[in-house]
């Protein structure tokens, strides 16, 4: 019993000079402080991308990507800010100027955000409502992002986003939009 | 109880998933408690998502080594109750 005590004496000892360590390690206020802000433009990013698919805005949307950024779903793989804007300009269409959505929206959510320097791990939910017959939003697509952030020019941009979908899965996805799409 | 409810770690879950929103924190020091909101999203027949399950968590947090961990988690299942819950459960596994 005695040893018992001695030893988890000793440890108590052993703990401190790892807390006074632990104290000294602790990042500066402006460290912690840029983490701080670097989460929070991150998660701006997140709403930003849906914000420029609501609002059909190709030129937004490819902003939004590092110079040699990558897009990825499923086997499609889009390289660069040419072939991301070719790729949302083909979904959209031409927007006209006066233009507002009222037939989808896109909720994003659960960001977890891991920061390293100039470069950031990120996993976010998204889910895309269209507007059901009688006016009410129909959850019609959910998936998964998993990105590599990149800090370009001082600006948090997409160096890599893959875009997972999950209900339905993106072979389900792909089924109903060509049903949808007008026979030509 | 998590290990019968998830099946193997690390499988890809295409079945589900919880949407977590309104977070309203109360700090205490090394304490916290804690309101948040839950949507549980199912896959329906057709492979689109539903919501499932909607309500509300009510924690207590708590400060150990630097890192905030849950002490104690009540969820408040809303819509449906947990009566209707189990309901719709029972049907589920009822059918072929």
């Amino acid at each position: 019993m005695r040893r018992l005590m001695l030893a988890v004496a000793m440890l108590a000892a052993a703990a401190l000079p790892e807390q006074a360590l632990a104290q000294a390690r602790k990042p500066s206020i402006e460290a912690r402080l840029q983490r701080a802000e670097d989460e929070l433009a991150i998660r701006r990013l997140l709403v930003d991308y849906a914000t420029a698919l609501e609002t059909h805005d190709a030129e937004a949307y490819v902003a939004l990507f590092a110079r040699n950024g990558v897009w990825i779903n499923g086997s499609m793989v889009r390289k660069a800010p040419d072939e991301i804007r070719a790729l949302v300009v083909g979904m959209f269409g031409k927007r006209p100027p006066d233009f507002v959505n009222r037939e989808s929206f896109e909720l994003v959510s659960n960001p977890e955000i891991d920061l390293d320097g100039d470069h950031a791990t990120v996993r976010s939910r998204h889910l895309l409502f269209r507007r059901a017959p009688d006016g009410s939003p129909l959850p019609v697509l959910s998936g998964q992002y998993e990105d590599q952030l990149i800090r370009e020019d001082g600006k948090w941009k997409f160096l890599r986003r893959v875009d997972n979908p999950i209900m339905p899965t993106g072979a389900e996805w792909l089924a109903k939009m060509r049903a949808r799409a007008p026979a030509k | 109880m998590l290990a019968r409810m998830l099946g193997p770690a690390g499988a890809a879950n295409l079945h589900d998933y919880h949407i977590i929103g309104n977070p309203r924190i109360d700090l205490n020091g090394d304490r916290a408690t804690a309101t948040s909101r839950y949507v549980m999203v199912m896959r329906g027949a057709d492979g689109s998502p539903v919501p499932a399950l909607a309500g509300v968590y009510h924690d207590d947090l708590v400060r150990l080594h630097g890192k905030w961990l849950i002490k104690r988690r009540v969820a408040e299942d809303i819509m449906p109750s947990p009566e209707e819950w189990h309901r719709i459960m029972e049907a589920r596994r009822a059918k072929p």
